[in-house]
């Protein structure tokens, strides 16, 4: 039989989309520190713009699968 | 497109160069091998008996993602700091612009009339084959130090490149004062 982390009860719950969030928070903090880099230092604006697009597309691929695994693992 | 640095108005570019493709290659590709090992991990682990059941395929779902998330923003970091290492040789002066981390960025500069010696290595089977190593730059002054920079493109034409600079330099720096000295020395004998 499977384990179901919802019978562990709240705990384990929180603990899923506390790191789901935490993994959004981060991926938006790094675009910010990365953008700031890309386009004060790097690259033009052009290049800076489709870098950012790229890493915010794979990121939020990743997020959208990891929020679905949240959602269930915790019902 | 600024590196952190500013040419003055009559100073010329001769070379700007990033490290060689192949370190970027070499970080990313490591990246990536630790990043797919435990996903494979995650796999062999569920199909263990007794241990297996406490995978459901969301869970492993869940782990694998939020582990190629964090390595996705390291390969992001890595690009970065890569893209950001620039190499500058000027008609006056070599700059080293590195970037060690997101938050600490260093900017050496080294004026050509203090370049004493650029040494180039090869030294390695990838390194022979594509055609890329590492520049020693020796300087002169009260604060003689080496400055070693690896993974540069085509290392031998980029000392000939600053070599060549440093005798233009030290040739035309050498001119002027000769010359104001003949002026002044043939205006006494007149």
């Amino acid at each position: 039989m499977r384990h179901n982390v919802a019978m562990d009860g709240s705990l384990l719950s929180i603990l899923f989309w506390a790191l789901s969030v935490s993994a959004l928070a981060l991926s938006a903090l790094m675009a910010v520190i990365l953008g700031y880099h890309w386009f004060r230092y790097g690259l033009n604006a052009a290049a800076a713009t489709g870098a950012m697009i790229l890493y915010l597309t794979v990121c939020g691929g990743l997020l959208l699968i990891l929020f679905a695994g949240a959602i269930a693992v915790t019902l | 497109m600024s590196h952190g640095f500013h040419t003055q108005p009559d100073e010329q570019i001769l070379l700007k160069l990033r490290k060689h493709w192949f370190i970027l290659f070499q970080e990313t590709i490591g990246t990536i091998i630790v990043g797919i090992l435990p996903l494979f991990l995650i796999t062999f682990l569920a199909n263990l008996a007794g241990i297996g059941s406490f995978f459901s395929p969301a869970l492993a779902v869940f782990l694998s993602t939020l582990w190629l998330l964090l390595v996705w923003i390291g390969i992001s970091v890595i690009w970065t700091n890569y893209y950001l290492d620039v190499w500058v040789v000027t008609d006056r002066r070599i700059v080293n612009i590195e970037q060690v981390g997101l938050f600490n960025r260093r900017i050496v500069t080294w004026r050509m009339e203090r370049v004493q010696d650029v040494t180039t290595e090869i030294g390695s089977f990838f390194q022979t084959m594509l055609n890329f190593g590492s520049i020693q730059v020796e300087t002169a002054g009260p604060t003689a130090e080496i400055a070693m920079i690896k993974g540069i493109p085509d290392p031998e034409h980029v000392k000939q490149v600053i070599m060549n600079q440093v005798d233009n330099y030290t040739e035309e720096h050498l001119r002027y004062p000769r010359e104001v000295y003949k002026t002044v020395h043939d205006t006494h004998i007149e």
